[in-house]
Formats: C-alpha cells, structure tokens, sequence
C-alpha cells in the first residue's frame, strides 16, 4: 500500500505518539472546521487527531504521498465515509459552527452544500443535459422547465463548456472528452449550489491542457466557492491553492500558506517530501 | 477381442508412444548440445509422436466397426439360395438376423432350413476372421504410425506446429458439434413439420382458434376429425408466462436491489445462498405444489368469494366460476421458479455498475433511493431486460408446472381462473401413447415444435436488440 514507506528510508521517521501540527492550521472566520478528527477502517487508524479550518472562499490544497489519508479526510468533509461501512469517523467537525456528524443533520442537505468532484469523470449515462439538470431535480431546486434551462445553461457557462456542447445537450455524456466530462462533473456539482466544493485529485486523469483548463476553471470558481483540493501534483497545488496542508501516514504534519510551503516549509518531512525525498 | 480393451490398448500404445517420443527427442538433442537446440521442446515431440499413433489406431478402429457389418452381409449373401435373395427386402432382413441368432447359439439350423447351412457358416468363419484381424491389424498401424512419428523427430523439424494444427482441429471439431446437432435437431423438425402441413394447411394451423387433435384411427370411427389451431395454446402459453413474469419480475427485481444495494454482507450472506436454493428445486415438485396446494386453495377462494357475491348481490362475483385447474395457479407456481433467474441475473448486472457512478450520486446529495431509481437501474437497464427475457423463454418452455396445474383444455380465453393448455404441454400429450407415426395428431407435435421454436428465437433475438440498443446509447 505505502511504497513510499519501503523505498525511502527517511519516510519512516518516527513521529512520536503526541503531536503538534505546525504552521497555522486555525483561522480566524473559517468556513469549516474540523477538531481532534480521526478515522478509522475497522481496527486500522487511518487519520490520528487532525486540526483544521478552511477559510471562507480560500483554495487549500492537501498534499502527501499514497495512502497519507488525505482523501480520507476529504471525504470526511461531506460524510462520504458513511457510504464504507466499515469506516468510522470520530471528532469534531463542523460546517458554519454546525456539528456535520450530529443526529439532526440531513447527509442529503450537506452533501447538497458539500459538493464533491472526483478523481475519475463519472458523468451519469444520461444526457449531458441530464447530467447538469440531476442535482436540481433531486433537490427541486427549480419550479419549471425554464428555470431549469436557465440553471443548466448558467452552470455549463460558468465551467466554460456551454459553448462545446450547447449544439448537443441531448447527446450521452459519456461520449464527451475526459476533460470536458471532468468539467461536465464540476458543473454538475456547482449546479446544487454548493458552499464548499472538495476535489479529490480532479485532473489525475487528464492530459495536460485539459489540466490547465480546469485549474482555471478552479481559480475562477474560488472567488465564489470555497475549495478544497488533494492533489499528487505539487505544481498543482502552487498554481491553484492559497493554503496548503501536508499529510504523513495519517498526520497532519504542516499547514501554512502555499507559497511559504513551497519556499520555506517549517517541518523537516515537508521539506523532504517537497524535495523528492519522499513520494 | 472387445472394442472397450482394444481402445484401452490403443490408450496405452499411445501412452507408450509419448514416452518414446520424449526419449527420442532427448537422444536427438545429446550429440548438438541440449534440448535447447531442438526446434520445440521434448514435450511437444512427444505430443507428435503419440498422435502420431493415436490417430491412424482410432481411424483402423473406427472404418472396422463401420464397414465390418455390410462387408460381412453381402459376402454372406452370395451363398444364399436364389430365391431367398430375391425376397421383399423386410423379409430377407428376418432371414438374415435369424442366420446371425444361430451363429450367435440361440435357435438350431433345422429350425429354419438346411439349405442355409453355408450361409451359417459363411457368417462363422468371416466372424473369426474379422474379429481376429481388427486387433492384429489396429495394433500393427499403431507400431507403424509410432515408429514413422519418431522417425519425424529430427532437431530442424518443429513438432510445435502440427501439435497445435492438431489441437487446433480437435477444439473446432468439439465446437462445431453442438451446432451441428442443432442444425440436425431444427431439419429433422422442420421436415416433419412439412409433412404435417401436407395433410393441414398451414393457414388452418397458425391461424386456426380451435384445437381438437383428435382424428380417426381406424375408418368406421366417427365424430374426431380433428382440428389443430394453435391459437388457444399460443394464447394458453402466453398467459400462463405473463402471469408467471408479473409475479417474477418485481419480486426477483427488487430482492437483486435488496440484496446489491441495501443488505449488509450478513443478511446478504444468507438469503442469495437461499434464494439459489430456489432454482434448485425440480420442476415436478413445483408441480404438485402446484396442483396440490396453490390450485386448490385458489378454487377454494373463489368458491367462498361467489358465495359472499351471492349472499350480497353482486352479480358477477356470484357469477365467478374457478376450474380446479387454473392458468393462475401454473402462473403463480412458475412465477416462483423464475425469481431465481431474474434476482440472481439483475443482481449480477447491478453489482456490474460501476462505484463510481453511485459516489457521483450521493455526492450530489441524492438518496439511496434516487440513486437505484435515476442512476443504478437505467445504466443496469440492458442487463436486467436481458434476464427478464431468458426468465421468459425459461417460462414459455416449462412443462411440468402446466401439466400438472392448468390442465390439458385447449381453451381460448384471458380468464386466468380457467384451465387452458399450453404449446409444451401438447406435444407431450401427443406423443404419448400407442399412435401410428405419420399420422396428423403425431406429426403435428413436430410443428408445435417448430413454432415454439420460431417463438423463442425471436425473444432471444429481440432481447439482444434490446441489450445492443441501449448498450450503445451508455458506454
């Protein structure tokens, strides 16, 4: 699972049972925050007691090598564990001071203000139309067939497909290209009306101007959408995000702004894994 | 010697022939340096070598036990006495399975002439001969083929070549048998079916609303001149598989959505195991249960619900009349046997979707539900009609059920309450019991046969459609 682990032996450097995130993971008004999180699959710990806040609006990015848990942790964000039976999610986390995990919450209603986008297109076999109109409809987000028009349209524009595949709604999705249903997936998911969008790995799957496309895409949505991206790619995660947070073997080692990450990170495995010692 | 030990002696020949085959191979590869300067590998000349003895062995076998008889025959009847060989052909025949019981010691000669003595013995001596030779002369063509096979191992010769054009034969030969024998089975039905249809049209038969199978056998009979329209049965047949895939199909449909989708690995863990169960059963046990519990308790319903009709005057309730065998009882029986079918095929192609499509889904916020119904079941929706149709070919040929249940009654109705009879049903009937062969009732199995035939080839062929269609428009 871990290659990482056999092939550098610097990787396993002992990091004591008790420990300290540096750098800044908390922030004054965030959108999210996540307390003393750790999830387990069956008896095996996969995330130990993570800290974290994502701003309102900000781009953070987690970083780490395979099996780090940084998915994980993103699919603790909109409850998409619960659909593993055999994962468990303890801690604290809440979306605008609103406990996520509780009893009372709808998964439906969060995951409506959670959106997600993974790392494989997985546009539905239906039409591309379809794809787009899905959310609003299991909502009821429109009262007609106009709205309904107006909302597709506006998502697919603001993905910057509307001009590719205005001439064939109708037509399946699947016969898109992978970057257009990558992109046919965001404007799926932005359709809902999303608060946070996560992102796990969007453009692992996609050639490298559909790549530059959507991290465009990304850069532009952040002014309205607060996103939280994990990525392999650490030219990625400089080009799109502000903050960035690294993940060891399940810990959350470094977070602090992306630039400084980069340039001059705090801790010693965040500098190795950043230099391609680790990974 | 018998065939069963001379092919067991032929199998140790070959046997033998393998390992001479590989010791040669190795003999060759010494002097140039190893068995890797042979051309194939020892194993492969081996394999050449024992074919090479295995093949001409089986053929001496086989060409013997075909020509042996009719050789022996005419031989024996160039002895024969003149005006024996020009009796009528079934007579002759008698003649000679007489000579041959006397040479096999049952009877005496004076029971049936002397002067068939030197056909007696004709037939004795060329016996010996043939049964002395077969052996002598299927073990020499076995040594022979051997020795000419290592006679082949040289180090340029590549045995890999004609082993595989060997194996390569045998597996097509094995393939195509099976589509032979339908070839076969569908001409020799085809032409019997020609046959009926020379003594009824076939207008009279497709299109005729009255079946009656009933014919004269004998002249002075009267009043059976026999009817064979085969609308009430198509009709009987058609009703009892509806009624059978209404029953079936939400019932298996929605356990497979059960099962995939909602049951924990536990439950799951026991109840697909039990369903399977299901179709283990055979179909004559559906069948009593069928006549002697469903059929029953259905009449005895309907009695008590003519009798609640009467009682409160409802006209066509007091009207209902329920026959002890019923289209619905069959229906209900058989819908029971095909859930295994349709959950276990629809399970498989729901499990077939991929993970994917669910996580987009409940990523978008939708329900467990939403997401069966407008992402699971449309993308499995090719799968799924694929098995609803093999349930319903499944149902259209069952049998025992109907038999059993519905009765033998060509009705002509809708009425699930009365006994109607189906295709199957009929041709057992027909063919059962003491009937001359080229009669109508007889031949007229052979064109039910061929209908049901033509029925279900063209479900298979719709379904396929169907499947290929919408495959197209997902992938």
């Amino acid at each position: 699972m871990n290659t990482a682990q056999k092939t550098n032996p610097e990787a396993a450097v002992e990091i004591p049972g008790k420990y300290q995130t540096v750098g800044h993971p908390l922030l004054d008004d965030p959108k999210m925050t996540v307390r003393s999180t750790s999830v387990f699959y069956a008896e095996k710990q996969a995330i130990f007691d993570v800290d974290l806040d994502i701003g309102k609006n900000e781009v953070i990015s987690m970083i780490g090598p395979s099996g780090c848990g940084k998915s994980t942790f993103l699919r603790c964000l909109n409850r998409m564990n619960d659909t593993i039976d055999i994962c468990r999610v303890e801690g604290d986390l809440r979306l605008d001071d609103e406990d996520i995990y509780s009893k009372k919450i709808d998964v439906v209603e969060l995951r409506a203000r959670v959106g997600m986008v993974f790392q494989k297109p997985n546009p539905f076999p239906k039409s591309i139309y379809e794809n787009v109109a899905y959310g609003a409809r299991i909502h009821g987000l429109t009262d007609n067939k106009v709205q309904l028009d107006e909302l597709v349209e506006k998502s697919l524009v603001r993905c910057g497909l509307w001009n590719e595949v205005k001439d064939r709604l109708e037509e399946p999705a699947t016969g898109l290209s992978g970057g257009q249903q990558q992109r046919l997936c965001i404007a799926r998911a932005i359709a809902v009306g999303p608060e946070v969008i996560l992102m796990d790995e969007p453009c692992s799957a996609l050639d490298p101007i559909a790549t530059a496309t959507v991290e465009e895409l990304i850069h532009e949505l952040s002014e309205n959408f607060t996103i939280a991206i994990v990525t392999h790619s650490m030219q990625q995660a400089a080009r799109v995000s502000q903050r960035t947070a690294y993940f060891h073997l399940g810990k959350l080692i470094e977070v602090n702004e992306t630039s400084q990450v980069f340039t001059n990170p705090e801790h010693k495995l965040t500098e190795e894994y950043i230099t391609g010692r680790i990974g | 010697m018998s065939i069963t030990s001379l092919l067991l002696v032929i199998l140790l020949g070959t046997v033998a022939a393998y390992f001479l085959g590989d010791a040669r191979s190795r003999q060759v590869a010494k002097p140039i340096g190893g068995v890797r300067h042979l051309a194939a590998l020892p194993s492969y000349y081996a394999s050449m070598v024992s074919l090479w003895a295995l093949i001409p062995g089986l053929a001496v076998v086989l060409f013997w036990s075909i020509f042996d008889g009719p050789i022996i025959e005419s031989l024996v009847r160039g002895v024969l006495p003149i005006e024996t060989k020009n009796l009528p052909p079934e007579q002759f025949g008698l003649v000679m399975s007489q000579i041959h019981n006397i040479v096999a010691g049952v009877g005496s000669i004076e029971q049936i002439g002397l002067e068939y003595q030197p056909a007696v013995q004709r037939l004795q001596s060329l016996e010996k001969v043939s049964s002395a030779w077969m052996p002598i002369l299927t073990i020499i063509v076995l040594v022979l083929g051997c020795l000419m096979g290592l006679a082949a191992v040289t180090a340029k010769r590549n045995a890999r070549y004609s082993v595989e054009r060997i194996f390569n034969i045998t597996l097509f030969v094995c393939s195509s048998i099976a589509i032979f024998t339908t070839l076969g089975i569908i001409l020799s039905v085809l032409f019997e079916s020609l046959r009926f249809f020379e003594k009824v049209p076939f207008f009279d038969f497709v299109f005729g609303t009255h079946w009656s199978p009933q014919i004269a056998i004998r002249a002075d009979q009267t009043g059976a001149s026999g009817s064979f329209g085969v609308i009430p049965l198509i009709a009987g047949t058609l009703l009892i598989s509806f009624i059978a895939l209404l029953i079936a199909v939400p019932i298996g449909l929605m356990s497979a959505i059960y099962l995939s989708e909602y049951a924990s690995t536990r439950v799951r863990n026991i109840v697909k195991p039990a369903l399977e169960v299901l179709a283990g059963v055979p179909t004559v046990v559906y069948g009593f249960f069928a006549a002697l519990t469903v059929a029953p308790s259905i009449r005895h319903w309907g009695d008590a619900a003519r009798d609640w009709g009467a009682a409160n005057d409802i006209a066509w309730l007091a009207g209902l009349s329920v026959s002890s065998e019923s289209a619905l009882a069959a229906g209900i029986v058989m819908g029971i046997m095909i859930i295994p079918f349709v959950s276990s095929l629809s399970d498989d192609v729901i499990n077939a979707v991929p993970q994917s499509l669910r996580n987009g889904s409940f990523g978008l916020g939708a329900t467990q539900s939403e997401t069966i119904r407008k992402v699971i079941f449309p993308a499995a929706l090719p799968g799924i009609v694929g098995g609803v149709l093999l349930a319903a070919s499944r149902a259209i040929g069952e049998t025992m059920i109907v038999v059993m249940a519905a009765g033998l009654a060509a009705n002509l109705t809708i009425n699930p309450l009365e006994a109607v009879t189906t295709v199957t049903v009929q041709i057992v009937t027909l063919l059962v019991g003491d009937q001359e062969f080229d009669s109508a009732k007889t031949l007229a199995a052979f064109a039910l046969g061929l209908f049901l035939f033509v029925i279900t080839l063209a479900l298979n062929v719709i379904a396929l459609r169907v499947v290929k269609k919408y495959r197209e428009q997902y992938d």
